[in-house]
């Protein structure tokens, strides 16, 4: 940065420059990611890395044309020409006779997702976890991968309309993932990963669950086609409910056709016993921050309340074409160079049943994770995925592992037929989700 | 360029590292995001930076920024390093290779780069048209545009120096249908690293929108699929994908040690008319002429005859193994180290007739495209499908509605009982930590009943 500006000064002289050089809006959203990471393969640490991502986009609005613009030079003179640019790619682009505006300012909430002792952490302290968890597995198996990464994120955003912040939010990235060895092969790969916002890492919380499990899969059963009882982890319900539910719940996909929960407000979409908040204001939450990818407030937003829908998220562009808020859902995806409307966390209310009480069936299987829930069908809620890792549940109690087991359900359909909610509750990367038992699945296995 | 990395490998050198390789970039890229007739984002990046990986001690370090700071990320990954190193008994190791020094160029008839925005958006304005006017039933069309050019730089402490042209053109489309209440939708992926802009001379909107509305149609005129195991025959793009995941990743040296093909090498893992190959074909997608540690990109027999015969490896995995460095180290940007991954991966040609493929099968499916797939390191693979079709008394006969495939590659390979005579490939990206651009492909496969299993619902 020159002479000491701040990101929110160089922000300023960018939008300053735009309103200049004759752009109707503009917008400079300065981001910075540093992170570091302790790697570990085959058993050991094999790396230390620190990546620093930073950089400005910058977007302008010509005549209802919009185009951004995103440098890593941040420099005056860099900033300068990308807003030149942005203009004269929004002068060659498309009008939008739908265009509104930019947003204006919010009142932003307090989140506190700032941890010093992680911003503080050196490589040092990282490498400590990943060596305990390597440490506490026995020799039958292989850690293929185990991390410790810290990341500190922080970001500006500054407009025309007169928007100006900026917010930081520290994360830790805890996990392993590990095979067991078999006589004719390998198990399925159990991983756990811990998604934190104040450092307090637990290598024993990462490495024993994995060593039960699999040690619980050894045991092999199988599985059989027809209509099961299914208790559905929720690392694996992340997973399907993000390739299928949480697109449906997109401001922009229920206006363009493409959500079957379109014009469904009001009505029951799933069991009573599911509630479902975008909450991007939660503490534990991963993408919890003051504000979204263009500096509107995040918020907790009811999506669903004892199966009622009752709304869905929206960025600014969704929100003003529809007459409706922002929900502060705007997300910039870097590797894309997409801005859309993305989940926060999505949270599950937990319900009253323990994990015991879950499995307390007669027959059944309890999964957890999918393969191939990204080729689900987000707009028919269609899904077909393979359980791995997985068990048979006979009699209350954990039979054994199954291979070549699949579920071929539809998402719609499936939240109708919960059976019971979990009491307790994992972060996760996109959501915070308890365990689901759900009826009437369809497994299938060959 | 090379001066200022220069000055990063004397810093790492200076410092004790055993290897220090810089990596550089300097990218343009357009990306343009397109809906029902709208442009939803127009967006231009430079992406510069440089990547700095010394190996300290046995252990790797690295760190990454601006090209300005290239000394400082040196010193920054040597002490990542040194920091790490203590808790390693085995030291990592590299491979000897042969430092090149070169430049290389990409032979565009239309860089992308010199095309107007207008005209990339005159284009989608056509496809989106052709698209929407294909059948009343298509409701909703995304489309997306994204090109990239500039250079990519490596230097290292052995004296490899080499300057690599880079360049793509990448189309994406995602077409959405509704009947009755029923939505449904269809997916596609084309692109190059080989040609520029002229790549949509042959790649036309007609030919993608004819495409596009025929799968979104099949898909709300399809039939529910049974479920179970039944004989098949996989058409091309599936194919490919089935290399990918099936056993495509499985020879990335980094996983094959932790899976269900670890110490299978020399022994039989297929049936006898069984041979993949992993090769960085010109005019492929994501084949390059060195990868992002200078090596150059080499074919691998992964199966040859129905035998494990190849990994593919970077230099630390072919010391790890012994086996021979064959290119496949590639970083998505400068922000990433680089990882083994695969080129574009592929079941060889046999000597089946098409005719005598659907033969004899009274009743089972033809998979004619894909929507993504995955791999576990137990060998379970899953493709999900979104164009199949039954096979009644040996011939094609109704579509039906999309699902996945799945089975367990170390078994599956064994059923494969039938291969064509044509080899086709298809574009994509894979996601293994990182994007990269892949291609896969091969001729129509069939298998016995056994070797597939159909996730349907019937």
């Amino acid at each position: 940065m020159e002479g000491g500006d701040s990101m929110i000064d160089l922000c300023s002289y960018a939008v300053s420059v735009g309103e200049k050089s004759g752009a109707d809006e503009i917008e400079a959203v300065w981001v910075k990611d540093v992170s570091m990471r302790i790697e570990a393969e085959l058993g050991e640490i094999s790396k230390a890395a620190m990546t620093r991502n930073e950089g400005v986009r910058i977007q302008v609005i010509k005549d209802k044309a919009v185009s951004s613009v995103f440098t890593y030079q941040m420099d005056k003179g860099s900033l300068k020409k990308a807003v030149e640019k942005a203009l004269a790619a929004a002068a060659a682009s498309k009008k939008d006779e739908h265009w509104d505006s930019l947003p204006y300012p919010g009142k932003y909430p307090h989140v506190k997702v700032w941890d010093s002792a992680m911003a503080d952490a050196s490589s040092e302290d990282l490498m400590e976890p990943v060596a305990e968890m390597l440490r506490l597995v026995p020799d039958d198996i292989s850690v293929f991968l185990a991390l410790n990464e810290v990341y500190l994120r922080e970001k500006a955003c500054v407009n025309s309309n007169g928007i100006e912040h900026e917010d930081r939010g520290t994360l830790d990235v805890v996990g392993m993932a590990a095979v067991g060895r078999l006589e004719d092969g390998v198990t399925p790969a159990f991983e756990k990963v811990f998604f934190m916002r104040e450092y307090t890492p637990d290598p024993q919380k990462i490495a024993e669950p994995i060593i039960d499990e699999i040690n619980l899969f050894k045991r092999r059963e199988t599985a059989s086609s027809g209509r099961s009882q299914v208790i559905i982890s929720p690392q694996a319900l992340e997973a399907l409910l993000h390739f299928t539910l949480f697109t449906s719940v997109s401001g922009e996909n229920v206006i363009r056709g493409k959500s079957l929960l379109a014009g469904k407000e009001g009505e029951k979409v799933a069991s009573s016993q599911f509630t479902l908040h975008d909450n991007g204001i939660i503490p534990q939450g991963t993408a919890s921050r003051e504000m979204d990818d263009e500096g509107v407030p995040r918020q907790d937003t009811c999506l669903i309340e004892e199966g009622i829908l009752h709304g869905f998220i929206w960025n600014n562009y969704w929100a003003k074409r529809t007459g409706v808020s922002s929900t502060g859902n705007a997300y910039y995806d870097d590797q894309t160079d997409e801005l859309s409307i993305r989940e926060t966390t999505m949270v599950v209310t937990p319900g009253d049943y323990t994990k015991e009480e879950l499995l307390n069936v007669k027959d059944g299987y309890y999964v957890l994770s999918f393969q191939g829930a990204h080729g689900s069908n987000p707009e028919s809620g269609d899904f077909s995925v393979v359980c791995t890792p997985a068990y048979r549940i006979r009699n209350g109690e954990i039979a054994g592992g199954v291979v070549g087991m699949m579920l071929s359900d539809n998402v719609f359909s499936l939240l109708q037929k919960i059976d019971a909610v979990g009491c307790d509750v994992k972060v996760g990367e996109l959501s915070i989700l308890p365990c689901i038992r759900f009826t009437d699945v369809n497994v299938v296995t060959k | 360029m090379f001066e200022i990395m220069e000055k990063g490998i004397a810093t790492g050198v200076q410092q004790g590292a055993q290897y220090v390789e810089v990596r550089a970039e300097n990218v343009q890229t357009t990306m343009i995001g397109y809906s029902d007739g709208r442009v939803d984002n127009l967006n231009a990046k430079v992406r510069s930076g440089v990547a700095c990986r010394v190996l300290y001690n046995g252990t790797w370090g690295f760190a990454c920024g601006t090209i300005d700071d290239v000394e400082s990320l040196v010193k920054k990954a040597c002490s990542l390093a040194q920091t790490a190193s203590p808790y390693r008994k085995e030291k990592i190791q590299l491979q000897e290779v042969e430092p090149y020094q070169d430049e290389t160029k990409k032979q565009f008839k239309t860089p992308p780069h010199e095309v107007s925005f207008e005209e990339k958006i005159s284009r989608l304005d056509n496809l989106c048209t052709l698209i929407q006017k294909y059948d009343a039933r298509i409701k909703a069309v995304s489309l997306k545009y994204t090109d990239s050019h500039g250079f990519k730089y490596l230097v290292t402490s052995e004296g490899t120096r080499i300057a690599q042209e880079t360049g793509s053109v990448y189309n994406y489309c995602w077409v959405t249908g509704k009947e009755n209440g029923v939505l449904t939708a269809a997916r596609d992926g084309i692109g190059s690293t080989e040609q520029g802009f002229e790549y949509f001379e042959t790649e036309t909107e007609q030919k993608i929108a004819e495409r596009m509305g025929r799968r979104v149609v099949l898909q709300l005129e399809g039939k529910t699929p049974k479920k179970g195991s039944f004989p098949c025959v996989l058409g091309h793009r599936v194919v490919g994908v089935l290399a990918h995941e099936a056993l495509g990743h499985l020879a990335e040296a980094d996983l094959t040690l932790n899976s269900s093909f670890n110490g299978k090498l020399g022994k039989k893992v297929a049936s006898d008319n069984v041979t993949m190959v992993d090769a960085p074909i010109k005019g492929t997608f994501g084949a390059s002429k060195y990868d992002d540690e200078g090596v150059l990109m080499q074919r691998v027999d992964i199966i040859k005859e129905g035998v494990f015969t190849g990994l593919l490896t970077d230099r630390e995995y072919a010391h790890r193994t012994g086996l021979p460095v064959c290119g496949s180290a590639r970083a998505e940007n400068f922000l990433h180290p680089p990882l083994i991954r695969m080129r574009n991966t592929f079941f060889d040609k046999g000597d089946h007739s098409n005719e005598e493929l659907f033969e004899g099968i009274d009743f089972g499916y033809y998979c004619v495209d894909f929507r993504g797939g995955e791999a576990q390191l137990n060998s379970s693979f899953q493709i999900g499908i979104q164009e199949a079709f039954e096979i009644r008394n040996g011939e094609i006969q109704d579509p039906i509605k999309d699902l996945s495939i799945s089975g367990i590659a170390t078994e599956a390979l064994f059923l494969i009982e039938g291969i064509g005579k044509e080899l086709e490939f298809e574009e994509g990206f894979c996601g293994k930590g990182q994007r990269a651009a892949v291609s896969s492909g091969g001729p129509l496969v069939r298998f016995k009943e056994g070797g597939i299993l159909f996730g349907g619902r019937g």
